[in-house]
């Protein structure tokens, strides 16, 4: 595309070129969401956003570049607008969006395709003031259902808009902003004309932090709703969602999923729903299902491999197994006989709370044939900080890991719920397998940029079970002129608060080379056990799809780390581009291992490689020794007469698993992340009177 | 073991000690005769023996509430070697209190008393415990019932008789111990328990034996000639109750207070804001009749939202609404909760029953943030007790309760109740799940680790089965809130009832107990019957109060009336709290406080814990950081800081400065001065200027920059007792 910068911004443009040239990253999507059917202009509104953006979406639609509304040096790169034409019919839910530049891929940020029109609320127009309808008296009017407006909450205020309702109307009013992709946890209140409420919501079974109410209006008249955060926060990804209709939607579901390659039969309230899973992707863990022609989202679905029943089921059952059952009424408990073996290693887990269309927090326990238990999961007493009051804390669904008993040929597992609640919104999915080792490799970053001739970092996360052995982590696919190193997940014994699983952190280093070339592709990473009989694991990793931070610090002074909002079931590993040159290189190499009575002392350069000389470099840099436990890295000095180099030293203790480790180091030049590549570092078990000294390996 | 070994040896002692001619006496226990003496004698206080850790090696449980305990201390302590059967007056036990030997309490009885003349007989008699079925108390009669003097400088003796398990009776006043809970009314000699009325008013005197109690209330007379009851309305029953007692104390209420000064004092008590002046305005102008246009605004105030905002930070304040206990979403979730319950005017023993039988994800079911704060059930059950029934159990955990009949054992019986509330984090970032455990759950006793099952703290008239399972807090809800609970209602009434008379008829109101008995019971008993006969109805209760005449009665006193200070028979003036006082500042200047990450239309009293604005103007005038469920956490005295926050702090002198604010709308208005003043009296004071007032109001305003004197004197009525004074 011809370039309609004027001339007298050439100057500055030269100077923002930095802003220009930045990898992509999108902050927001204007708006969030569309009327499916109907061609939009889009704005993506972020950075590294030049003329060669293309939009890579699962959207069917066309995205044509237009020429941006405003232009000058400084908007340059933050603004890519286009024009979207639906290529097809596009059911409503929400879709990936992210772009490719020549800088590389950027983070991804959900799109919304709803089925009403389209609205922005007043205040979220550029320019408009802030906090003008955060009053009943300046409630914004809405126009007539049914409609979606989009809107945002800056900081802590109250969006009110004001909704002229008949008597007798019935009208669904949501807000839909986490499932979306927004940080908002939204609350939705109705207030009659005389500000007194008639519905509240907050949190529901189907619909997760999102909001909904189903009013009924006693009378004609204005009636106001109000949306605002429940921890009235502030947080980037702000906006929301306000749909308004007369609609139906999904209140349960039953099954909560099926098995792979059949059709499965949902009950959606009160409609069977078949849900075709014959095609499904095989590493998709799920899918969507709707009520047929829904304005609603469509609401997640479990996909698992092994045979399934619904309960209720009273014959014995045979391993694998996955069984769907609901505890319909409080206190139930739902019984289950398993067909086992002798002595064989078994695992039960319970898919119910994650999958975000069950209630259930389960208590899952195993007997033996004479009653006696063999092993609980679900109500474990909470870990020792009991007083010191975490916020944070989170607990998924239970799993069990159990030794069938040596006599008897069945074993009967219970499911409740941990408060003994239970209804249509307490359904669960209790999977029984024969299974004493596995693992899980999940990847800390949803994407990644190569830099021509540098190298980046790629955190994983290692979560084992029924094992301790180290796992090293590979890449299946890597492109020619990529270099694969690291990865190195060390093992080690259980730990010992949680004994049924550990994890471990690695780093996988990619290096590209100077004159790599390569089209943005999906990386595929793998991680393999060894087990001590000589077998091997082999494990493909799980990409997060998305992050988007939610703040948790507020100036109140409390914290509540928040769990970032992550993309899963996008099924994606791990997309990755090649991006520019970095403006330096990082080198480490070890110097120097004394072996002290505590453990070892050792002392490694490190050696920055400018691309330019003139480059301010960091003073000092930061090291890990990756998954080593029990480790400082002190005494950080940069040479005095050369600017580009320095020493540090890592010290071990006798706590420090001896083992091999990956040892990276990272500098900031700005706000440009440096990755040195690795070297191996081993560590030795600490012998007493052993001290000695050593040059470098 | 070792205490088997030692018995076996004082059994044989025993033997021994009967072949030495002991002086002659009657049979001497330590339960019936010795246990009361040490008490008497000081021994069980807490600065004695009787402390945590016990006194130079040697403990005794306090006050003597363990008498076996006791016995085994004395016995078993420096292996045996406090007493010398074979000469008993070289006894430790006998030769310490009489300082024949060094004994740091100090001589605690002679040589020739009495008491050591007992505690001789019982050594020589081989120190027998006594037999709990015959020795131990079971009834203490006290004389006189009640004590009143027609003037300051009366007498009157106390009489105490102790009937034991074996039917015989004995006379125990010198034992005894009696205790006037107000000396400066009455006093009482230890030796010899008489009572001398000291000044007018009123004094209970605490009646104490081997864990007996009973009390005596004292009525010293106004002495002063000629009073003459002139009697007032009486608008309902509180009325009558309280007219009654101070007919009968010669104490005459003050009359109604004036228009103005009901619409300020009720729209503070009931809402927590200070009204507009257009509201005053109107009201007083009012013409209907007094009475009825005063019932009228009480239901209006209580129908605002204001009312629910003002009732909500109190409940917030008692259940410990804090975000360092339920994370920032909790936290408003729980507000959101109480909001709903008091704006709905749920009956207040659904409240209490969906808060103590709440369980589930604290997300869906906000009540079950209830267990969040206190978290373990000992806690759970002292702030239950504390909040719901005005008892404070607390002491009991380490030894029974020293003023009152709880033991030890009932504390842990009482907590046996919440034993199996188990709590887990939630799925969600925040969120905790509120369950009953399945295993693992029963309560122990600190003493041997036995398990102690759930019993009430009072019998339930109802038949009630406390089920042996997890499940049992369902039933100490079900009887905490029944009618026949002789706590709960009267503890909310009472409560209710010391919100708009700056005390209770209890005080305070959450210590009921035998031993501080009601100012008036007769009132305490008639409100907590209409409380349930209006099915807990808590709107009902305040408009009652709200609409009684005594709760409308100025607070200038006469003659009759200046001293009293406990039977209502005027207006007793408190500092509005922290959020009253910063949304009265707002309303009187017309402007908005700012908090931070708080909606722009926040006030003082909608702020959801005490981690917003915290450090700031509402910490300063003692906004409570919700860290414990006492009432007394709120301050409302005044204090140094306070005054200098007053004169220099920001939050006033931004206020009447502020561009927007009533002294710039008033300037630009172009009102004369006169109305000014009169405006700025109504928007700080609710009432208007008197005469003198006026005139010096317009004479200062004349004097200058209308604007900045504007400010002045909004600032310096800001400044006063009227403005910060409920009255």
């Amino acid at each position: 595309m011809k370039s309609r910068l004027p001339w007298h911004f050439a100057g500055l443009f030269c100077v923002a070129t930095g802003m220009l040239f930045a990898q992509p990253a999108i902050t927001t999507l204007q708006p969030p969401g569309a009327q499916k059917g109907r061609p939009f202009k889009l704005t993506i509104v972020g950075k590294g956003l030049g003329e060669e953006t293309k939009v890579w979406s699962t959207l069917p639609a066309t995205f044509t570049p237009l020429t941006p509304e405003v232009s000058s040096p400084m908007s340059d790169g933050r603004y890519a607008t286009f024009l979207v034409e639906p290529t097809s019919e596009i059911p409503v839910g929400v879709y990936p969006i992210r772009v490719l530049t020549p800088e590389g891929v950027s983070n991804i940020q959900l799109f919304t395709v709803g089925s009403f029109p389209e609205y922005t609320e007043d205040e979220s127009r550029p320019g408009a003031l802030p906090n003008s309808n955060d009053t009943i008296e300046t409630a914004q009017a809405l126009p007539s259902a049914p409609l979606t407006l989009n809107g945002t909450l800056r900081g802590a205020e109250r969006d009110i808009f004001r909704l002229n309702a008949k008597a007798g109307e019935r009208l669904v009013i949501e807000v839909e902003a986490r499932r979306c992709g927004s940080a908002i946890d939204p609350v939705l209140e109705i207030l009659d004309g005389s500000g007194k409420t008639i519905a509240h919501s907050e949190d529901g079974a189907m619909i997760g932090l999102d909001a909904r109410a189903d009013v009924t209006f006693p009378q004609a008249g204005y009636y106001y709703v109000v949306v605002h955060d429940a921890r009235f926060s502030n947080q980037a990804a702000n906006f929301y969602r306000l749909k308004i209709g007369s609609y139906a939607y999904p209140t349960e579901i039953y099954p909560l999923g099926g098995r792979r390659g059949e059709i499965a039969q949902a009950s959606v309230g009160s409609q069977k729903i078949p849900v075709d899973l014959r095609h499904v992707d095989a590493k998709a863990k799920q899918t969507v299902v709707n009520l047929p022609d829904s304005p609603a989202l469509p609401i997640p679905f479990a996909v698992g491999d092994d045979p399934e029943v619904i309960a209720p089921v009273n014959a014995t059952l045979r391993l694998p197994i996955t069984i769907n059952g609901r505890l319909t009424k409080p206190r139930e408990v739902d019984r289950y006989t398993l067909a086992v073996q002798p002595g064989e290693p078994l695992t039960l887990r319970i898919q119910a709370r994650e999958l975000g269309t069950s209630k259930l927090m389960a208590v899952l326990t195993a007997y033996d044939e004479k009653g006696t238990k063999l092993g609980r999961s679900g109500d474990e007493p909470l870990a020792e900080d009991f007083y010191n009051v975490n916020q944070s804390r989170t607990a998924g669904d239970p799993f069990l890991r159990i030794q069938a008993p040596a006599s008897g040929s069945t074993i009967t597992v219970t499911v409740e719920d941990l408060a003994l609640r239970g209804g249509s919104e307490y359904g669960y999915r209790l999977n029984a397998k024969k299974l004493d080792r596995d693992f899980r490799v999940q990847l800390g970053m949803p994407f990644v940029n190569i830099p021509a001739g540098g190298s980046v970092s790629v955190p994983v996360t290692v979560t084992r079970i029924g094992f301790d052995s180290d796992v090293t982590l590979r890449i299946a696919n890597v492109p020619a002129g990529i270099t694969v190193e690291g990865g190195f997940v060390v093992g080690g014994p259980p730990v010992k608060e949680n004994p049924r699983s550990r994890s471990g952190r690695g780093v996988l280093v990619l290096t590209a080379a100077a004159d790599a070339k390569f089209a943005p592709l999906e990386l595929h990473v793998e991680g393999v056990a060894k087990m001590p009989d000589g077998s091997e694991i082999v494990r493909e990793a799980e990409g997060p799809g998305m992050l988007v931070g939610i703040t948790g610090a507020t100036l109140q002074g409390s914290v509540d780390r928040q769990r970032p909002i992550t993309a899963p079931w996008l099924g994606l590993t791990l997309p990755s581009a090649l991006t520019k040159a970095p403006s330096a290189t990082l080198e480490v190499s070890m110097v120097e291992r004394k072996r002290m009575p505590e453990g070892d002392q050792m002392k490694f350069r490190w050696k920055w490689h400018p691309k330019d000389p003139s480059i301010a470099l960091p003073k000092a840099i930061a090291s890990e020794l990756v998954g080593a436990g029990d480790v400082r890295m002190i005494d950080v000095q940069a040479d005095p007469k050369d600017r580009t180099t320095g020493t540090f030293l890592i010290t071990t203790t006798k706590l420090t698993v001896p083992s091999k480790y990956d040892l990276i180091i990272t500098g900031k030049i700005a706000d440009e992340e440096i990755v040195s590549r690795p070297i191996t570092v081993q560590v030795e078990e600490v012998k007493t009177s052993n001290a000695e000294t050593a040059s470098a390996p | 073991m070792l205490k088997l070994h030692l018995l076996r040896n004082v059994t044989l002692l025993s033997v021994a000690v009967c072949a030495i001619p002991a002086l002659a006496a009657e049979n001497v226990t330590f339960l019936r005769d010795v246990a009361p003496i040490i008490n008497k004698a000081g021994c069980t206080q807490g600065s004695c023996h009787g402390a945590a850790k016990g006194k130079n090696g040697f403990k005794l449980s306090l006050r003597g509430y363990d008498p076996r305990y006791d016995y085994e201390a004395l016995l078993y302590d420096l292996s045996g070697r406090r007493f010398n059967r074979a000469d008993p007056a070289a006894s430790l036990m006998l030769l310490k209190p009489t300082m024949e030997v060094a004994h740091q309490g100090g001589l605690r009885f002679e040589r020739d008393s009495a008491y050591y003349r007992t505690i001789f007989n019982w050594i020589a008699q081989g120190v027998p415990f006594g037999d709990e079925s015959k020795d131990a108390v079971t009834e203490l009669r006290v004389e006189p019932k009640d004590i009143f003097m027609q003037k300051p400088g009366g007498t009157a003796v106390v009489k105490v008789v102790a009937t034991y398990k074996d039917g015989l009776t004995r006379d125990v006043t010198r034992e005894t111990s009696v205790e006037s809970n107000v000396p400066d009314v009455a006093t009482v000699d230890p030796k010899t328990a008489e009572v001398s009325g000291v000044r007018t008013g009123e004094a209970t005197l605490l009646v104490r034996y081997q864990g007996k109690f009973s009390t005596i209330p004292v009525t010293v007379l106004n002495p002063k000639p000629g009073f003459a009851w002139k009697a007032l309305p009486q608008y309902n029953f509180i009325d009558e109750k309280i007219d009654a007692k101070l007919e009968r104390l010669h104490i005459q209420p003050s009359p109604l207070a004036s228009d103005a000064v009901f619409l300020r004092r009720t729209s503070l008590d009931l809402t927590g804001q200070i009204p507009s002046p257009a509201a005053i305005r109107a009201f007083v102008d009012d013409p209907s009749p007094t009475r009825v246009k005063r019932s009228r605004m009480i239901d209006k105030l209580i129908a605002s939202p204001a009312y629910v905002d003002h009732w909500t930070v109190k409940w917030g304040d008692l259940l410990q609404s804090n975000r360092k206990y339920l994370g920032d979403k909790g936290v408003y979730q729980f507000q959101d909760w109480i909001r709903h319950a008091i704006g709905a005017n749920q009956p207040y023993d659904k409240m209490v029953l969906e808060l103590l039988t709440a369980r589930g994800s604290s997300y869906d079911n906000p009540a079950a943030n209830y267990f969040r704060v206190t978290r373990e059930a000992k806690p759970t059950m002292e702030k239950t007790t504390q909040v719901f029934m005005g008892v404070r159990m607390v002491c009991a955990q380490c030894h029974d309760h020293p003023f009152e009949r709880w033991t030890q054992s009932q504390y842990y019986q009482m907590s046996a109740f919440f034993s199996a509330v188990g709590l887990r984090a939630g799925y969600e970032v925040g969120e905790e799940i509120v369950f009953d455990q399945r295993e693992d759950y029963e309560m122990k006793h600190p003493k041997d680790g036995h398990v102690v099952k759930p019993v009430l703290l009072v019998a339930s008239n109802a038949p009630m089965t406390i089920p042996s399972d997890q499940s049992r807090r369902d039933t100490l809800a079900r009887w905490l809130v029944s009618k026949d609970n002789p706590f709960f209602a009267k503890a909310i009434a009472n409560r209710v009832w010391s919100y708009f008379f700056s005390r209770g008829i209890i005080e305070p109101v959450d210590d009921i107990r035998a031993s501080n008995p009601p100012v008036n019971p007769v009132l305490l008993e008639a409100l907590t019957k209409d409380l349930i006969d209006h099915n807990f109805d808590l709107q009902h209760l305040m408009r009652t109060i709200a609409n009684s005449r005594a709760y409308q009665a100025e607070f200038q006193t006469n003659e009759w009336n200046a001293g009293d200070r406990d039977n209502f028979s005027h207006a007793y003036p408190r500092r509005m709290t922290a959020e009253e006082l910063m949304d009265a500042v707002s309303s009187a200047a017309g402007v908005r406080a700012q908090f931070p990450e708080a909606p722009e239309d926040t006030t003082a009293e909608q702020l959801v814990d005490p981690h917003i604005g915290k450090e700031g103007f509402l910490d300063v005038f003692g906004r409570p950081l919700r860290e414990s469920a006492c009432e007394c956490e709120r301050r409302t005295d005044f204090s140094l800081p306070q005054a200098l926050n007053l004169v220099n702090g920001k939050t006033i002198s931004d206020a009447v400065a502020d561009p927007k604010g009533r002294v710039a709308k008033l300037v630009l208005s172009g009102k004369d001065d006169k109305a000014m003043v009169d405006e700025l009296y109504l928007a700080a004071l609710s009432r208007l200027p008197n005469a003198q007032e006026s005139e010096r109001g317009v004479k200062y305003l004349a004097g200058g920059a209308k604007a900045a004197r504007s400010q002045d004197l909004l600032w310096a009525l800001l400044n006063s007792k009227g403005f910060l004074y409920i009255y």
